[in-house]
């Protein structure tokens, strides 16, 4: 594999078996955000994704993931942009500020940087985990684009739960404790709460009270949804989205990467951990389903303002 | 105080740097107005459950830019196999630290006009800190090694050679076995129960497995006690802060007299333990006083 790498004007270049990297901060001082574009190296790109990535430990655990993903999709012709939103991994911003509407106007400014720098009009979304309600939520106003929904939280309040379960898997075993105030009581009575040294705000939950399909909205576009876990079964509530986008004349492709994925654990610490594996085949999902609907569309620009 | 708070006069600039045969994403911090030709830099290495450059919930880049805005240069970095950087993800084990990938890192400073260095690293970073600033060609001033382990172990396995030192199976099914264990063991939280149960049978009768490095998982590391006593001997200021809650104090207490010279007030190195639990950056409260303590701690170090 060919590698080169620069930095000049204060971004940092590099290239690797087909694809090159950018990465750069963009925004106002003090607020900016670190994006990460990645594209193919010898030719142009025929359509963009913007990744909109998860949260707290999450971020953590699915972020090769995504870099492996933006690598992959290169390979096939597709710009990716991903980014981390203001207050959370290397961008600037107060993390006691990260609520839903400053994630999805960090997303917009994710969009305009890649649609400058490609020139790129035919723009895909994915989101993952808590990301899915922000790609969700920049999608709506995108007519047609296609969507892919990466283990998407669905409503904060299973994020909660999930979160009180981590915390007392983790009391149980490593301290012997078993916690009398659960995860969400502790948010009632407070303004954060500590979930494995990050710290879940309640402004942030309140912010995510609207759900998935209604941040979505109603306008029909393909949808791909995956689950991510041991049961060969689709889970209620992803079963009951499907249902309902496609009664609405969405195209929804649903799929299950089998494995197990230890969201809010860090490390390898707790159990086995499927991450890498499901990382790989969730990758060459993405990449069929999105180079087959553009296929469908002929890669033309759809009438009536559609983008893919 | 060097600074006690983050402000906006540093600058942030993404770069990739060579390493071995691979290619790390790192960010520099700069303070404003900098020249490196008098700087000396810090860098901040992550813990391996943690091995994003962010470090947990920002951590990494909390201490870059504290350090930077009090006028050091500082620089974070992905691992191999993690993050932005390439390569294959590999095991961290302790036996084996990323020594690779920080000499890159200090050579990349070398070229861009930094000779002088202090590293910060936690867990598997600070292992990796210890035992390259007892080595490296590059000017290491000082180490700061937040929870380094004693023992040589694989990321996952902390907790369960632990409990094959200090327990049977036996034993700790028998201490499991109380009657609020059982009663909270059936109620509500019986998944969650379920799930621990079933990790720490796994991860003990795991430990008895064979292995190659068996041996090395229950006892004091040589690579951790020789990089001490060559840091003793190159005067190289080093300090190792740990929780008293940790469970590496147990291994410091079997450790007795290979280790009980840097416990002395004054020794260097040094091992100092804080209140509450250290190990992992689990809670923001611990973030928070270490970002704090780091601060202190460089104070010093601009007044020597």
């Amino acid at each position: 594999m060919t590698r080169s790498h620069s930095t000049t004007d204060r971004i940092a270049r590099s290239s690797l078996g087909g694809s090159t990297i950018q990465v750069r901060y963009i925004g106002v001082s003090g607020q900016e955000i670190l994006v990460c574009l990645t594209a193919p190296e010898a030719r142009a790109a025929l359509a963009g994704v913007v990744i909109c990535s998860p949260l707290h430990a999450d971020f953590t655990k699915h972020y090769r993931t995504e870099v492996e993903l933006g690598r992959t999709l290169a390979r096939h012709g597709f710009a990716t942009l991903r980014f981390h939103y203001r207050g959370t991994g290397h961008s600037k911003g107060d993390p006691a500020a990260l609520t839903m509407s400053s994630m999805v106007g960090d997303a917009r400014k994710a969009i305009d940087y890649l649609t400058d720098e490609t020139s790129l009009d035919r723009i895909a979304f994915l989101g993952s985990r808590l990301g899915g309600c922000v790609a969700a939520a920049v999608t709506a106003s995108a007519p047609g684009s296609p969507l892919v929904l990466w283990e998407p939280v669905i409503a904060a309040s299973r994020y909660l739960r999930e979160a009180e379960r981590a915390t007392l898997v983790v009391d149980l075993a490593q301290h012997g404790n078993h916690p009398d105030v659960r995860v969400g009581g502790q948010l009632d009575a407070s303004d954060s709460v500590d979930v494995h040294g990050y710290p879940v705000t309640r402004a942030l939950i309140d912010s995510f009270s609207v759900s998935l399909p209604d941040l979505l909205g109603d306008r029909a576009r393909p949808i791909l949804l995956l689950q991510v876990g041991k049961s060969t079964h689709l889970r209620p509530e992803y079963a009951g989205c499907a249902q309902g986008w496609t009664s609405q004349g969405f195209d929804v492709t649903t799929d299950i990467l089998r494995g197990e994925v230890s969201w809010w654990f860090r490390g390898a610490g707790f159990g086995r951990d499927d991450t890498d594996r499901v990382a790989s085949e969730g990758s060459e999902k993405v990449v069929t389903w999105l180079l087959d609907r553009g296929r469908q569309t002929g890669w033309s620009k759809a009438a009536a303002g559609g983008i893919w | 105080m060097v600074t006690a708070t983050e402000d906006q006069t540093v600058i942030e600039i993404p770069i990739f740097l060579p390493a071995g045969e691979n290619t790390l994403f790192g960010i520099r911090t700069l303070p404003a107005g900098h020249d490196e030709r008098h700087s000396t830099a810090v860098v901040v290495l992550s813990g391996g459950g943690t091995p994003l450059s962010t470090g947990v919930n920002g951590f990494s880049v909390r201490v870059c830019r504290l350090v930077s805005s009090a006028g050091f240069h500082s620089l974070r970095f992905d691992y191999h196999g993690v993050g932005e950087s390439t390569g294959d993800p590999d095991r961290f084990h302790l036996g084996a630290p990323y020594t690779v990938d920080l000499e890159g890192a200090l050579q990349f400073l070398t070229t861009v006009g930094i000779s002088r260095s202090i590293l910060i690293g936690e867990c598997f970073g600070a292992r990796t800190a210890l035992s390259v600033a007892a080595s490296t060609h590059h000017d290491v001033l000082a180490v700061l090694a937040i929870s380094p382990p004693i023992r040589d172990f694989e990321m996952g396995e902390r907790v369960s050679t632990r409990l094959a030192v200090e327990h049977s199976l036996f034993t700790y099914v028998k201490r499991g076995f109380t009657p609020r264990t059982l009663k909270r063991a059936l109620g509500s939280d019986r998944r969650a129960y379920a799930r621990v149960a079933r990790e720490k049978v796994r991860s003990v009768m795991r430990s008895g497995a064979s292995s190659p490095d068996r041996a090395e998982r229950y006892v004091v590391s040589r690579g951790f006690l020789d990089a001490l006593r060559r840091l003793s001997e190159k005067g190289i200021q080093t300090q190792l802060v740990y929780g008293d809650q940790d469970d590496f104090i147990g291994d410091l207490q079997r450790a007795g007299s290979a280790v009980a010279p840097f416990l002395t007030r004054g020794s260097n190195p040094n091992i100092l333990t804080i209140p509450g639990w250290v190990h992992g950056l689990a809670s923001s409260a611990t973030q928070s006083s270490l970002v704090e303590f780091t601060d202190r701690w460089l104070s010093r170090r601009a007044r020597d």
